[in-house]
């Protein structure tokens, strides 16, 4: 059994255009020591998928359902102070984009690495010695723990944020586009640290990125979002090698290569309104494959035992 | 990305406190362009400030419309001017001209005073003889007052004339003249003596009020009905003429706004009010914008020495606190209103050019202006060009804001008694109120109006820059 | 070490504009006459009391006329009056840093002394208190509401405090503390008018505490009326926009309960903000409360620089001026220093 499972999840928010379906039944497992990448190009709903994980969705939602079950527990159904005392950073914790703006501005560092600790009662001494060693695994000097985060590198505070993330030693950690935000050789120290730390601490991992390189440099499995869908998963490999999804060859061939020939082509046209949602494939727009049954709601085919893609260009197989 | 002005001034009139804010300004502008239209230049020192305008008005009555709030009836004020004479004829050498006109009273109360004004009068040979009398609704006569014209100095030339530039005007309530005769009435009716200190002080009771044998003087009923009045001129030479003459009922209400304590009508000196407040307001502001945006951009873009000088001292200056500094400058240089401007608009560019300077050091370093660069636009231009317009619409929301500040500033100091006595203000009639101590008597009318279009009027422009900021700054919109 | 620089820097700066304002009064002052004549006078004073006591020594009023005119000489050069007004600029900006303005002429200090500086420093307490008070209360109110209104976004309420805060800036003091006498202490008669003891005030230290308090109630309400709306508002848009930093949803994403979010994570962060502001309000209360103790006779240093304009005390103005700047530049001082202990970034 999966340590983590998401089932249909649905988030629509309420705005003054109209009802933004920002996620529409997205379907995903993550296993113990796993890393499952979300890959998905800005305003896919990525970002709001990681937040309503852990039910920090901001007060617009009108709609949020689906099912979440860790470690066997249902957690969609906890009432609000459970989740928040027995879930949220004790369980599930989170990297959240952009590390300059995770720390707040006027609290010492160490202080807000420990404070989950504080407040559950853990001795001031220990929660400090904690956060040291925390600070030293990632990589940094114990000393930090004074520092406000304005005297912090963008580098270093992003360390700072993932000592944060590891201090109640969940069992998974949500790292939304822990990178975006820092310069490439930063990002590659960063990534190095991620990989080294799921490696020796054998960590559970929910990585989101719009970059499908960096996913595949630590993702074991690959799941791609598309206008609020879960339009592929797979195993890297499937999924990099033998894309099935329209959108998937479409991204992937848009994605510039080290080696090979093929020079990096776009994807023509735009990503739907997510507020006037057609019925139906949303990527048939774009689709250079579309036809006749594309604007039926389309269920997810299984193309293999790991690897599913929600087209109907592969429903015969399994019909 | 960028939005054209056109788009940010829809946006702007979408948002109610934009759309109030409009709607509210444009009435301002109506009511000020109505008055520049039609005041004197010279309003305030030679109407305003001249007791002699205000002479006929009743003193701090309330306005015509609280008669609506209860049953009272409270006396109206009235004025008759009559300047042709209802009949001429001759009369011996001479001639007899009458000026007769009536009235229907109704008010529950007397009037509060009764005045009598002769205009000019030219006479060739003796003076004329006037007659005031009165006809009451029970039909008995009163000869209220009597005047032989003032006569001819010595070596006087022909035509004499008289009351031409201060036409004789008399209290009738407070004239023994007037006193002796309606004693005189009285001992006819109440069929006794009665002497003239039992009717001072009460000449407006008894001309209108309803005096029967055995009456006592001390509560007397007001007489409804109608009055009828006549002012009859005899003259010795038929050349003889006048400009006729005025009787005023002093009433104990008067005009939309009542009067103050030396019976100015209130409403002129608040409509007056407008200009003078949106004057202030918007000269400043434009001032204070301007000279603060010039520095700003100078400041941020020229940087060096320019930079360090105009910090140093925009830090100083926005760092003294205005209004004692205010009340000192203009304490020691004289209550003027330009130089009340002027303050202001010295103490006031400062805090601008640091804002704009930090705003302008962020754009300075942006792709058009260092695209201009490349190409050689000049410093000016790019200055003008370039940068200006980017923080244009923040610098039209920093004016409209610095309006009311204005208007406040100056309506303080008028408060404090600082006001240029040569243009009256919202505060100065404010400051008239409270120094008489209308505050501590109740003359609310007095008190109330002004500052309410004070606090309108600085209202008005705070929701315009309410309305201009959401659309200025994106940040400020409103999650939805 | 820094965080002495960054202190000095500011303080410095607030010197600066004092010694400005000095400056500047002592220019107008000298350049329409006023000084010459404020000089004259305090002479003159002098040589008065010279008289007085030298009647008695001398019989020969000649003689008594020389010496008068010998001093009077010797004092003229003293006070500079012999040279341009320039020349005596720093002397004449001494004087003022020293309150030494000489006497008024009608006005006195409620002890009966004519001194500037007694009549200066005796309203002096009167004025903070009803200036402390004003502000402690704005704050107090400020902060709960805005804190609590910013919680609400999208409520009733929270919509009508930008037009609460328009109303309140728009709102002058004096007007306000105008409507108060006529509704509290004229419609009602619930409230005295003015003035900061009953007549005769009551015996006892606790009785006239209570008085002075029962006095406060109209002009400190005034204060907190016009400008407790715009710190509301403050205080709300500081909140929010502090709330939806990133920071604030790390916060609850660590399982930190609510309300220690808001204090910790929200109101914390955006205390300096909201210290700017209160910063950049204080000269508005400042000028606010010179017009409210005017309106309610409240015998503190405004209602003397009234006085002093209607009777045309150019010394007593003179020190006034410089005191209410030497108020703003402390009070101002106090809060940079608070401003800079609460955010650690400007201590670098």
């Amino acid at each position: 059994m999966a340590l983590f499972e998401a089932r249909d999840i649905q988030i629509h928010y309420q705005t003054s255009k109209g009802i933004v379906h920002a996620l529409n039944g997205i379907s995903f497992d993550v296993d113990k020591g796993e890393a499952f990448g979300i890959v998905g190009e800005s305003g896919s709903g990525k970002t709001s998928l990681a937040l309503g994980l852990l039910r920090l969705l901001p007060r617009n939602v009108e709609h949020y359902a689906g099912s979440l079950g860790l470690g066997g527990e249902d957690i969609m159904n906890l009432p609000e102070n459970e989740f928040r005392m027995k879930i949220r950073w004790k369980k599930i914790s989170m990297v959240f984009q952009g590390a300059m703006n995770s720390l707040n501005p006027v609290m010492r560092v160490g202080n807000q690495i420990t404070e989950p600790l504080r407040e559950g009662k853990v001795p001031k001494k220990d929660a400090h010695d904690r956060a040291v060693r925390m600070l030293e695994l990632v990589g940094l000097s114990g000393d930090i723990f004074a520092r406000y985060p304005h005297e912090l590198s963008g580098g270093m505070k992003q360390r700072v944020v993932i000592a944060m993330a590891l201090v109640q030693d969940p069992q998974l950690i949500i790292l939304d586009e822990p990178t975006s935000a820092l310069d490439v050789s930063i990002q590659a120290q960063i990534m190095n640290l991620l990989k080294r730390l799921k490696w020796e601490k054998k960590l559970s991992m929910i990585f989101i990125t719009h970059d499908i390189a960096l996913a595949s440099d630590i993702c074991d499995r690959l799941g791609v979002i598309y206008a609020g869908e879960m339009v592929e998963t797979g195993s890297l490999e499937d999924v990099l090698q033998r894309p099935k999804h329209p959108y998937t060859q479409a991204l992937l061939a848009s994605t510039p290569r080290l080696h090979g020939e093929t020079k990096p082509s776009f994807i023509p046209g735009i990503p739907p309104s997510l507020i006037a949602m057609p019925d139906g494939c949303k990527f048939r727009e774009r689709c250079p494959y579309a036809f006749e049954p594309c604007d039926k709601t389309v269920p997810v085919f299984a193309t293999s035992k790991n690897q599913k893609v929600q087209c109907w260009l592969y429903g015969d197989i399994h019909g | 990305m960028s939005t054209s002005n056109r788009d940010l001034a829809k946006e702007f009139l979408s948002t109610g406190s934009g759309k109030l804010g409009t709607a509210l300004f444009i009435m301002l502008l109506a009511i000020s362009v109505f008055v520049i239209a039609t005041y004197p230049l010279d309003f305030g020192t030679r109407i305003w400030s001249n007791p002699k305008v205000w002479e006929d008005n009743p003193k701090a009555v309330p306005p015509i419309w609280i008669n609506a709030f209860d049953d009272f009836a409270r006396a109206e004020h009235r004025v008759f001017v009559l300047t042709e004479p209802s009949s001429a004829r001759v009369l011996g050498g001479g001639m007899e001209l009458i000026y007769s006109f009536g009235f229907d009273y109704t008010a529950d109360e007397f009037p509060s005073f009764l005045s009598f004004t002769i205009n000019e009068v030219r006479y060739f040979q003796d003076p004329p003889f006037v007659t005031l009398s009165m006809v009451r609704p029970d039909n008995t006569e009163v000869i209220i007052y009597r005047e032989l014209v003032t006569g001819p100095r010595q070596d006087e030339v022909l035509p004499i004339i008289r009351y031409k530039d201060s036409p004789k005007r008399v209290n009738l309530g407070g004239a023994s003249l007037v006193e002796t005769n309606v004693a005189r009435f009285l001992e006819d009716i109440l069929m006794r003596d009665v002497s003239t200190r039992e009717v001072e002080g009460k000449i407006e009771e008894i001309l209108l009020g309803s005096i029967a044998a055995g009456e006592q003087l001390e509560s007397l009923e007001v007489l409804k009905g109608e009055y009828l009045m006549r002012v009859r001129f005899v003259t010795f030479d038929q050349r003889d003429s006048t400009e006729g003459v005025k009787f005023v009922l002093g009433g104990s209400v008067f005009g939309l706004m009542g009067t103050d304590i030396i019976g100015r009508d209130l409403m002129v000196g608040l409509l007056y009010g407008f200009p003078v407040a949106l004057g202030i307001g918007i000269i400043t502001a434009v001032l204070t914008t301007t000279i603060g945006t010039i520095g700003g951009i100078v400041s941020g873009y020229v940087g060096g020495k320019t930079d360090t000088a105009l910090q140093r001292t925009s830090d100083i200056l926005s760092n003294i606190p205005l209004l004692p500094l205010l009340i000192f400058l203009i304490f020691i240089l004289g209550p003027r209103l330009w130089l009340v401007v002027v303050v202001l608009i010295i103490f006031g560019w400062p805090g601008l050019t640091i804002i704009v300077r930090s705003m302008v050091l962020q754009l300075r370093s942006g792709q058009s202006v260092e695209a201009a660069r490349a190409l050689g636009a000049s410093r000016s231009r790019i200055m003008s060009k370039h940068l200006f317009p980017q923080i244009a619409p923040f610098i039209f929301a920093q004016m409209v804001f610095t309006v009311p500040g204005a208007i406040l500033a100056e309506a303080g100091l008028s408060f404090l008694g600082l006001g240029d006595p040569s243009i009256p203000t919202w505060g100065q009639l404010l400051q008239s109120g409270f120094t008489s101590g209308a505050v501590y008597i109740g003359l609310w009318w007095w008190v109330l109006p002004p500052g309410l279009l004070i606090v309108l009027t600085a209202m008005i422009f705070v929701f315009l820059a309410l309305g201009v900021e959401p659309v200025i700054n994106p940040k400020l919109r409103r999650v939805a | 070490m820094t965080l002495v620089k960054t202190l000095a820097m500011r303080g410095l700066t607030l010197f600066g504009a004092l010694i400005a304002v000095l400056v500047l009064a002592v220019v107008v002052l000298g350049a329409t006459g006023f000084s010459d004549n404020l000089l004259n006078a305090i002479v003159s004073e002098e040589l008065r009391g010279l008289r007085q006591s030298l009647a008695q020594n001398f019989r020969d009023p000649v003689e008594l006329e020389n010496v008068i005119s010998l001093r009077r000489e010797e004092l003229r050069v003293f006070y500079g009056l012999d040279t341009p007004w320039y020349f005596r600029l720093p002397a004449m900006v001494l004087r003022v840093l020293t309150l030494d303005l000489g006497e008024a002429r009608t006005l006195r200090s409620f002890a009966g002394s004519n001194r500037v500086i007694d009549l200066v420093l005796e309203r002096l307490p009167n004025t903070i208190l009803l200036l402390t008070s004003a502000t402690v209360i704005t704050s107090i109110i400020g902060l709960y509401v805005g804190v609590k209104l910013a919680t609400q976004v999208g409520s009733k309420a929270e919509r009508g405090s930008s037009y609460l805060s328009a109303f309140s800036y728009a709102l002058p003091a004096w007007w306000m503390g105008v409507l108060m006498i006529i509704v509290f202490a004229f419609q009602f008669r619930l409230l005295p008018s003015g003035g900061m003891f009953s007549a005769p005030p009551p015996e006892g230290p606790l009785a006239r505490f209570l008085d002075v308090l029962w006095h406060a109630i109209l002009p400190v309400t005034t204060l907190v009326i016009v400008s407790v709306g715009s710190w509301i508002f403050t205080v709300r848009t500081m909140v929010l926009n502090t709330s939806q930093e990133d920071f604030v949803t790390v916060a609850r994403a660590k399982g930190i309960p609510e309300n220690k979010v808001m204090n910790r994570h929200i109101i914390r962060v955006a205390a300096p903000p909201i210290v700017t502001f209160l910063i950049l309000g204080f000269a508005g209360s400042l000028g606010g409360a010179i017009l409210t103790e005017t309106v309610f006779a409240w015998p503190g240093m405004g209602r003397l620089f009234y006085d002093a304009i209607l009777t045309g005390e150019e010394s007593v103005i003179i020190a006034l001026t410089f005191m209410f700047t030497l108020i703003y530049v402390i009070a101002r001082f106090i809060l940079e220093v608070l401003y800079v202990l609460l955010d650690p970034r400007v201590r670098y």
